[in-house]
């Protein structure tokens, strides 16, 4: 009953405020009437009476104020009242409100994005089941490089081992297949997979099963498991799909399985095929299959490795011509699939924590500043009796509205910034789609914004506890504060992190430059190309068969096309993911197997690329199936292999074994052409056969056709020649080489582009802050200022006195923060090209722009400070 | 911002109460009756005096409405709740087990 009544008391006292008012007011106003007839009836004149009641009273707002807390309702009240004065304040000095909220609300949606795109990135665990236990194990030869594993070295580690729950393997490459079923023909990309793949990594199928051993035969069942989004568009996820046939390049296979929604790996992929591998003794060179493994209860990942090492010892033993040189090395999984850009993304961590750390730097100013202002409104309010704990209160009231409406506004703007991101950020993230804002990042965003807001909200309301009143009112407003301290420090923290920020910055970016000036090998202009798949079942026929002819004549028909050049097509496109990635043997007689990768390209791909000639010839038409084997090199081949001898018409020897053929497979140098950046512009050329199509033909090419005109405006003539010879032909998406380069530098691109753009930011936020800083000081000295100018200090003294100051705390910034970037940025050398990490340059410049911002930060309240007119500032007084 | 009180903290409480048990009055009778009951000795101030009441209303003990007053004049009368009963009872052993002790220590010899 009791807490009824207490609670419908505190409802009418909050909703019936004025009532409540009128009531309180009522009653004292009864007692002052009493005490007044009291007074007059002891002898008072009305007059003294009325006054000696009021003065017995004491202060009659002070009584009421503490009936007032006596309810203790009072706090939602008062919360309800600081809040409607803060939304007044703020209404009132809009400039001031804005700037907090921009920067703020900036601050927080970079810090959303960019930690969502880490935490879907990074920190998410992989959506398989106990990835903690999952790892790829690679092969690898020479400097502990990354490769894959062949099938049959796969089979005696699949059997061999005894760390493993299971191990499974993927094929590297995801050719693009023409695809056949229920709904319109597609290219689809592809993967053969091993049995267990799936139940390795912990997923289920959706419907029926995945794949058995038995499905690994050579030459074994036809079956195919589809992905999710497949099943969806090409049978209208129809259950009843199992046992239905779809031709893939013109082969019947039968569905076997539907894999659930959103499953990916390294990358997402439209159906999978079993791994079946021919069984020569070749084969054992074939690594094309990247090789994961769920550990035993009870095993680690050290202990796998020793076994695996042992395991690869028996291997190079006993297959010493294909496994030479070759061990396995197993590493988490996790790390794995994001390898390649942990060091840009914890660099863009590192990053935000700059930004927000000049964030709140820049927002303790601006609350600084905004807390002087108002040190004469606080001391009147504390002189009518306000209480200190009250004032603090609603001084952090203000703070924390600040921070959470800033916050909000952060929370949406960095929404849009991950979509922003997910849509034109580089496409080789990996599970960058799966970047979401999430409740973690919810909850990261939320600390920081209620954490700055209490950091700022409880500096400026501290200090109002502490003011001596009568000091505050009797010095007018004329007080120097002590204040000065902690702005300078802000300052010279926000020029401190700007260094940092500029420098970090101005390495990527420089690196952007060197990359970009980066000699590829190869002219990307005018040039556009497109990969074809060839149907499989109509062109099996080997070595200088149809799929031979087909090329032929797609070269041919596309070089009749007006406005094409040149045509030609080659198995690497250089640039654009490797189809091929394992390097082979090739041996000089008489010297050492040498690693390197293998390409095969009609005649003209060096015409079209432009890459030019350095030795001997280019491959000819002439040089056909039946001619002798001929290779054509690049120059670093030469030079690894050859030396100083001469290369052209020296004999090579590959280990083609898995192609069944009975001897080795020999060719004999034509040509030395020069050197390609194949798989990115930062990783230096490696050792390349370029052996031609009639000799060496694989399934997949892609084209390039150089153009005199735009390469985009041949685009439709260009599929309408492929289908011309073959309609059942599906050709993929048309891009120019140019835009194959820029995707490259995709990556380097968006790091650059975060970091400078935060550069920017911190460069504006310190300029403001100094600017803020210099103004204020002109403004509290302006009677010194005064005093000086009309004692006949020269306009030059007084700019020296500013400017000074200005570049003094500028200039402490810069060393900090050099000092700063050079710890910092040692961890960058990963991320830079071409550059030390250390670059003399960079720092020089990112030095010099600081100042230069700096010194005109400075020359704006200095010029104010110049014209003051003494006249006025003493009048004023 | 000294509390004008001389009252030995803690005993406005008791003071209100138990005026208030023999019946229910507005904040000027409480003040006179008191100063009456105590020969003028102990003067309970405005400034403690509405706080209180206030305070112990809010905590159930006190109940008001309005009514009129001897001068034909709106006034806010107090009475006790129930609550309010059972805690004078506390308040008043609480008092004597205090007075009795500070009697026994200041009558020592």
């Amino acid at each position: 009953m009791r807490l009824i009544h207490r609670v419908r008391r505190r409802l009418r006292s909050l909703l019936r405020r004025g009532e409540m008012e009128a009531d309180l007011s009522e009653e004292l106003r009864f007692h002052l009437e009493y005490q007044i007839a009291e007074n007059i009836a002891a002898g008072m004149t009305p007059d003294c009476a009325y006054r000696a009641a009021l003065g017995e009273l004491g202060g009659m707002e002070q009584i009421k104020e503490e009936c007032r807390d006596m309810r203790r309702i009072q706090w939602l009240e008062a919360s309800v009242q600081d809040i409607r004065f803060a939304a007044r304040t703020f209404r009132k000095q809009p400039g001031f409100t804005f700037s907090v909220l921009a920067v703020l609300a900036s601050g927080i949606a970079a810090a959303t994005a960019i930690f969502s795109v880490v935490n879907g990135v990074l920190l998410t665990p992989l959506p398989y089941r106990a990835p903690e236990s999952l790892v790829r194990i690679f092969g690898t030869w020479e400097h502990g490089s990354r490769e894959g594993i062949s099938p049959p070295n796969f089979s005696d580690y699949r059997e061999q081992n005894n760390s493993f729950e299971s191990i499974a393997g993927v094929s590297i490459a995801t050719p693009l297949l023409n695809l056949k079923a229920a709904g319109e023909p597609e290219q689809v990309r592809g993967r053969n997979v091993t049995a267990g793949f799936f139940a390795t990594l912990g997923v289920q199928p959706l419907l029926g099963r995945e794949f058995r051993r038995a499905d690994e035969a050579w030459k074994g069942p036809a079956a195919v498991i589809l992905s999710y989004d497949l099943w969806q568009h090409q049978y209208g996820a129809k259950t009843s799909v199992l046992g239905e046939h779809l031709n893939i390049n013109g082969v019947p296979h039968t569905v076997v399985g539907v894999l659930p929604p959103f499953f990916n790996f390294l990358g997402s992929t439209d159906l999978f095929t079993p791994v079946q591998y021919n069984p020569v003794p070749g084969m054992r060179s074939a690594r094309i299959l990247i090789v994961i493994g769920r550990l035993k209860v009870g095993s680690d990942l050290q202990r796998a490795q020793s076994e695996l090492d042992i395991l690869a010892r028996v291997l190079r033993e006993e297959h010493s011509q294909f496994n030479r040189g070759w061990s396995a090395r197993a590493a988490p999984l996790t790390d794995e699939v994001v390898r390649d850009v942990r060091n840009g993304l914890q660099m863009l961590l590192g990053a935000i924590g700059l930004v927000i750390l000049l964030v709140s730097a820049s927002i303790a100013s601006m609350m600084l500043s905004h807390a002087a202002g108002r040190q004469s409104e606080i001391s009147v309010r504390l002189a009518l009796g306000a209480s200190r704990s009250r004032l603090v209160r609603q001084l952090i009231t203000e703070s924390m509205l600040l921070a959470l409406t800033g916050g909000v506004i952060g929370c949406v703007l960095g929404y849009w910034c991950l979509e922003f991101i997910k849509r034109f950020g580089p496409a080789a993230i990996p599970r960058l789609a799966e970047a979401t804002i999430d409740l973690r990042v919810l909850a990261f965003t939320f600390a920081i914004s209620m954490l700055t807001g209490l950091a700022f909200g409880l500096g400026p309301a501290l200090r109002a506890g502490r003011f001596e009143i009568s000091q505050e009112l009797k010095a007018g407003g004329r007080t120097v504060t002590k204040q000065f301290g902690l702005r300078d420090i802000l300052v010279v923290s926000q020029v401190t992190v700007s260094v940092v920020l500029l420098i970090g910055a101005g390495l990527l970016i420089r690196s952007l430059f060197r990359l970009e000036a980066v000699n590829p090998g190869f002219r990307a202009s005018n040039i556009l190309t497109t990969r074809i798949a060839l149907p499989g079942s109509k062109y099996s026929d080997g070595v200088g068969g149809k799929a031979t002819t087909f090329w032929h004549e797609a070269i041919r028909s596309v070089q009749a096309i007006p406005g094409v050049e040149s045509a030609a097509v080659t198995s690497e496109l250089p640039l654009a993911g490797l189809n091929n990635p394992t390097p082979r043997t090739a041996t000089a007689s008489g010297g050492e197997p040498h690693h390197v990768y293998i390409r095969s390209v009609s005649p003209s791909y060096w015409t079209v690329m432009r890459i030019p000639l350095y030795k001997g010839r280019f491959l000819s038409p002439d040089d056909r199936k039946a001619t002798q084997r001929v290779v054509v090199i690049n120059e670093q081949f030469r030079k690894d292999v050859f030396g100083d001898q001469e290369p052209t018409g020296k004999l090579l020897t590959f280990d083609f074994q898995e192609r069944q053929e009975k001897e080795n497979y020999q060719a004999v140098v034509v040509g030395v052409v020069g050197d390609v950046r194949h798989t990115s512009l930062a990783a230096p050329p490696f050792r390349e056969a370029y052996l031609p199509l009639d000799q060496g033909p694989l399934f997949n090419y892609d084209m390039v056709v150089r153009t005199s005109t735009n390469p985009k405006s041949i685009s439709g003539d260009l599929k309408k020649a492929i289908w011309s010879l073959d309609r059942d032909e599906s050709v993929g998406p048309l891009r120019t080489m140019e835009e194959v380069v820029d995707l490259g530098l995709a990556q380097p691109k968006f790091r650059g582009y975060i970091l400078g753009g935060f550069a920017g930011v911190a460069l504006v936020l310190s300029a403001a802050g100094l600017y803020g800083l210099l103004s204020f000081l002109v403004t509290q000295r302006k009677r010194e200022i005064g005093i000086r100018i009309a004692l006949g200090a020269a306009p030059a003294d007084v700019i020296r006195l500013i400017v000074g100051k200005g570049i003094g705390l500028t200039a402490t910034g810069l060393l900090i923060g050099f000092l700063a970037a050079f710890g910092v940025t040692r961890f960058m050398s990963t991320l830079v090209y071409g550059i030390g990490s250390a670059d003399p340059m960079t720092f020089i410049a990112g030095g010099a722009g600081l100042l230069l911002v700096a010194f005109l930060a400075c020359c704006l309240p200095a010029r104010r400070a110049m014209r003051l007119n003494p006249v006025d500032v003493l009048r004023a007084e | 911002m000294s509390k004008p009180t001389d009252l030995v903290q803690g005993t406005v409480d008791l003071l209100i109460l138990k005026t208030l048990a023999l019946q229910p009055m507005h904040g000027w009778a409480v003040a006179q009756r008191i100063k009456q009951v105590s020969n003028h000795v102990l003067k309970l101030n405005q400034n403690a005096l509405y706080p209180a009441l206030h305070r112990l209303e809010e905590q159930g003990w006190l109940t008001s409405e309005w009514g009129e007053s001897e001068t034909k004049k709106r006034a806010k009368y107090y009475s006790l709740t129930k609550a309010g009963r059972a805690r004078l009872v506390k308040e008043v052993a609480h008092w004597r087990r205090l007075s009795s002790a500070i009697e026994v220590v200041v009558s020592m010899a």
